[in-house]
């Protein structure tokens, strides 16, 4: 009679399940309540918004099912926030924006310059959340944005003398 | 190829139905343990995709789970169910379906019991599941991305479990077929 094969193998995923949830929390990078990472150039600064530089932002945000929602928060546009860092638009092709559980969504530099267009928005407590308004669906809707990911533009070539 | 009863196309459109509701219901609890995990998903699809393995083991064609894939895919792209994979949904629905056939068929040549067949096809359901959402639209890496693809493929096998009770229940109902009766003579 064959021995079934389920027992040994829920318990071999379930062993290995606990192992990798506890390496990947541990791994998990922390960041204060309140702040982002920021990655650009090689290194990596802590993004402190400023609550009193924050402003009004109003819109429509569209999901998949084609349903439009108001939207009325406080809020950042991500061009102020990279300029606070000290990052010139000029030396910015896109920026990847990552939440705690690893979305992720991309913007691009021409989306970012654009006025009204892509914000992080104050979310609930301490977290934030990242809005692109004008897209067909929610999918660059990233809630609990950790981490800012520049995408440094083409150096380009000085010509010679 | 012998064609399906009604009996059996009316249950295969019911796990179908079934598959989407329970994924709906138990979202809210799966995005809890997915939260605390910090992974975007890989729960709630096992639970969809049992009544699919379901289906399978009391229909045992080739096929039978591609097709309510795509069934279901058709229903949350008409209803406006889509998630986040938007018009690519259908890929996202059909490719469990078909790694659940491939792997029916697979463990019925192996000769294995039902509760194994349920369960690794519950787990190949899932993890295929998660690695297609992956390429559409997480495109998580590392071990965020081992994680997810365990957490789906342990979910779909656990899965299995429930999904053999329910096939021990419910085959005696599906097997009845409406054959003449037999007058004691």
């Amino acid at each position: 009679m064959k021995r079934s094969v389920t027992p040994r193998l829920l318990l071999i995923l379930i062993l290995l399940t606990a192992v990798l949830a506890a390496w990947h929390l541990a791994a998990a990078s922390e960041t204060a309540p309140g702040t982002l990472v920021l990655a650009f150039d090689g290194s990596e600064t802590v993004l402190t918004p400023d609550p009193l530089a924050a402003v009004t932002v109003e819109g429509k945000s569209v999901n998949g099912r084609g349903e439009v929602r108001e939207i009325h928060a406080e809020g950042w546009p991500l061009s102020s926030l990279l300029q606070a860092a000290e990052i010139e638009p000029e030396h910015i092709r896109g920026v990847s924006v990552l939440a705690v559980d690893g979305y992720s969504a991309a913007v691009s530099a021409e989306e970012i310059e654009e006025e009204g267009k892509v914000f992080l928005l104050q979310g609930e407590g301490t977290s934030f959340r990242l809005i692109v308004f004008g897209d067909e669906n929610s999918r660059r809707n990233v809630k609990d944005v950790v981490r800012l990911v520049v995408e440094e533009a083409a150096k380009e070539a000085v010509p010679a003398a | 190829m012998k064609r399906l009863s009604l009996r059996e196309l009316l249950f295969l459109a019911l796990c179908c139905d079934l598959g989407l509701v329970c994924k709906r219901l138990v979202s809210p609890a799966a995005n809890v343990l997915t939260g605390f995990l910090r992974i975007p998903g890989g729960v709630g699809t096992g639970f969809s995709l049992l009544f699919l393995t379901v289906a399978c083991e009391l229909v045992p064609r080739f096929g039978c789970a591609t097709a309510m894939g795509f069934v279901q895919a058709m229903i949350a792209l008409f209803t406006g169910h889509v998630g986040s994979m938007g018009a690519l949904s259908p890929i996202g629905y059909t490719v469990p379906g078909l790694l659940i056939d491939l792997c029916f068929a697979l463990c019925r040549r192996a000769s294995l019991d039902r509760r194994d067949r349920l369960v690794l096809s519950g787990m190949a359901g899932s993890l295929g599941a998660a690695l297609t959402a992956n390429l559409i639209v997480f495109r998580l890496r590392g071990t965020g991305l081992l994680l997810y693809a365990l957490v789906a493929a342990t979910t779909g096998a656990l899965c299995g479990l429930p999904a053999c009770r329910i096939v021990t229940l419910v085959a005696p109902a599906l097997q009845t077929r409406s054959e003449p009766k037999r007058r004691n003579p």
